[in-house]
């Protein structure tokens, strides 16, 4: 017999609480080594409602069966003369007697609640279901299956609950788990039957709503340096080359009216007998647009501690991207390069780094590759004074042409290789022997002449002003950042 | 015909497939509870049936019987069992007089299992995750039942035997009551079908 790990709760008339409330435990928090740890928000308004199974009791086959028996050896006892042959259909009589002297009318509810509905990826999921018996009638059985999204573990995954219960009595059982990627996830339904009257009748099947579980994307660690290309606003971390309130020293002047006081540089004053002020250069933020390619697919994703696929890889990256800019001061907004193309605007802060977590989790492949409309993308939506980073992992030619298309634009691109370096490995060694690579003659020679049009394909992007950098974390992108900014800091010139 | 074949294997490939799911999933509570009808089907047989025809060929229907009830508990297998139990106990009484007291009593007692074992087997997946004390409240209400039948037949059997062998007017007229009584009450279940 197997243990639940779970908890037999009192009958509902002598329980304190609501039925259902098993436990609430405390949200898991992000690494507090992060620059920008972030505890992720609980939504208790998640939680689905109890929900009674369908009433409505039909007998089971074995009713038909002892009706059947009873009758035939009754029949045969007649005719026969026997009197042992009542005593062969006295215990099927009897049990039928004794388990629908009182039939039930109402059903078993179930329900699946969990205290945690945001959850890292990979980290531990809490969650339990209730089921409570509403009748005066004992249930000789419940039975209870949960379905759930693949990408979440739960404790007896796949296998059916059962419990016995009495009148009045709430069972709890613990679906402890793990969240294993990214995204939106549901634990449910939960499909549920009770079976009453030695095993007689039976309660229709009934469904319980699911529960919505977000695992939001473990942020890729990410750092670079405070190369930006241009910045605005008159508050944050980068400096300007105008002059105004800020840290940056820019130089020593006479003093003015209009200067404050505490900007008085009392040695230079009294070396040249004149008062003088420090002046500093004004500090800025910046705007950050991350542009996500999801125009395909590519590789299987192995959850958070298996392979990375290229949604996973773009998605982590566009988190650590995120995190680390919004902790600067910068405004960061998203864009998807692809159906249906949603954007989030600009903004910072820590609210908005949660939604920039609760947009990622709604990112899909495009749907055969397909391209957003002219009314949801255009270059025109990408501010002009905007670093844009272009997580793309280049495998359609329309990708390099967005890329081409933004630089001549004169945006302040930098192309970042989401295609995880495993992949192209593997393509370029021609795979395993079991891969599909190794099927056909020519797959692996395809393949190859893919890698090469690629590499082409990059090395021109470069030799357009667009330099593109493998995703690799921190200080991955220092060097085509600082390049950025030295480009941006020299004149401009539009093609013709 | 290669077709034929082609599909005949195809489809024993997803029964022995199913076959080993069922065996890697299963879990203790289900499995001992239909190793139990198995058990108890075959001394039912053993009970009811002559001694002579369980040594012979014949041996197969039995065990055939009983293995079905176990693998399938939600099939017609269980009621086959029981009219195939109740006609080789007819058979092994047809020769002879009246029984001794334990057999049709060890024969219900047995019957009795078959009939409810399978009526919670149907209902409980084989790979079901229980809680303590599921079977519990089962084995007991079995228990009640056949300590209920044990009293009931020994009072079926014996009474006429202390009686003796004249025919009494009050015992048919008790008998009938009854008889119309159990019918009633049954036509009573099967009309408060939904």
């Amino acid at each position: 017999m197997a243990d639940f790990g779970g908890s037999r709760v009192a009958p509902r008339s002598s329980d304190s609480g609501p039925p259902g409330t098993i436990r609430r435990g405390s949200l898991p928090t992000r690494s507090s080594r992060r620059p920008f740890a972030i505890d992720l928000p609980d939504r208790g308004t998640d939680q689905p409602p109890e929900v009674e199974v369908t009433s409505g009791w039909v007998p089971t086959r074995a009713f038909g069966r002892m009706v059947l028996l009873t009758g035939f050896l009754l029949v045969l006892a007649v005719f026969l003369r026997r009197p042992d042959l009542v005593v062969l259909a006295a215990p099927l009589a009897i049990g039928a007697a004794l388990g629908l002297w009182r039939r039930p009318q109402a059903a078993p509810s179930v329900r699946v609640t969990t205290p945690t509905p945001a959850v890292s990826e990979g980290a531990d999921l809490n969650a339990s279901m209730t089921i409570t018996n509403h009748d005066p009638i004992r249930y000789d059985l419940v039975v209870a299956r949960l379905q759930h999204s693949r990408w979440l573990e739960v404790k007896h995954t796949g296998r059916p609950y059962a419990t016995a219960l009495a009148p009045g009595q709430t069972v709890g059982i613990d679906l402890d788990g793990r969240a294993l990627r990214w995204g939106r996830h549901t634990l449910g339904p939960t499909v549920a039957y009770a079976v009453a009257g030695d095993g007689l009748l039976i309660s229709p099947a009934g469904v319980a709503p699911y529960a919505d579980i977000r695992a939001f994307p473990n942020t890729d660690p990410f750092q670079a340096n405070d190369s930006m290309p241009r910045a605005a606003g008159m508050i944050g971390f980068h400096r300007s080359r105008r002059p105004g309130e800020g840290g940056e020293l820019a130089g020593v002047r006479p003093f003015s009216p209009g200067d404050r006081l505490r900007r008085i540089d009392w040695r230079v004053s009294l070396r040249t007998r004149e008062l003088h002020v420090v002046a500093t250069l004004s500090d800025r933020d910046a705007e950050v647009t991350i542009l996500l390619d999801l125009l395909h697919e590519s590789g299987m994703s192995g959850g958070a501690r298996g392979s990375r696929s290229v949604l996973d890889l773009t998605v982590r990256a566009a988190a650590g991207i995120a995190e680390h800019y919004v902790t600067r001061g910068d405004r960061v907004g998203l864009v998807e390069y692809g159906w249906p193309g949603r954007k989030l605007r600009a903004s910072s802060g820590r609210r908005h780094y949660l939604t920039v977590l609760e947009w990622l989790l709604d990112t899909r492949p495009s749907p055969d590759g397909r391209e957003p409309t002219v009314y949801t993308f255009g270059a025109a939506q990408i501010k002009t004074n905007a670093l844009t980073i272009v997580l793309t992992p280049l495998i359609d030619p329309r990708s390099a042409g967005l890329l081409a298309r933004l630089a001549r634009g004169g945006r302040f691109v930098v192309a970042v290789d989401t295609m995880p370096p495993e992949q192209l490995e593997m393509l370029a060694g021609g795979g395993r022997p079991d891969d599909w690579l190794r099927h056909g003659q020519y797959t692996a020679i395809a393949a190859r002449l893919w890698l090469l049009e690629r590499s082409n394909i990059i090395a021109e992007l470069r030799e357009h002003g667009v330099p593109v950098v493998e995703w690799g974390g921190g200080g991955s992108l220092d060097e085509v950042l600082g390049l950025v900014a030295r480009m941006a800091s020299g004149p401009m010139t539009m093609p013709r | 015909m290669n077709a034929f074949l082609g599909a005949l294997r195809g489809g024993i490939d997803i029964r022995i497939e199913r076959v080993a799911t069922v065996i890697e999933q299963a879990t203790a509570g289900p499995l001992v509870l239909r190793a139990t009808l198995v058990v108890a089907a075959l001394a039912g047989f053993a009970v009811t049936w002559p001694v002579r025809d369980l040594f012979t060929t014949a041996l197969i229907l039995p065990v055939a019987l009983a293995l079905g009830v176990g693998m399938a508990p939600r099939s017609f297998t269980p009621t086959a069992t029981i009219i195939a139990m109740v006609l080789g106990y007819l058979v092994n009484i047809a020769g002879g007089g009246a029984p001794d007291a334990w057999r049709p009593i060890t024969a219900a007692g047995l019957i009795y299992i078959v009939h409810t074992g399978a009526a919670f087997a149907a209902v409980l997946p084989f790979n079901t995750v229980a809680t303590a004390g599921l079977y519990l409240p089962f084995v007991l209400r079995t228990a009640a039942v056949i300590a209920i039948t044990v009293i009931i037949g020994f009072a079926i059997l014996t009474v006429p035997r202390l009686v003796g062998d004249h025919r009494l007017v009050s015992a048919a007229v008790v008998g009938m009551v009854a008889m119309v009584g159990v019918a009633g009450y049954v036509a009573y279940l099967g009309s408060r079908r939904r």
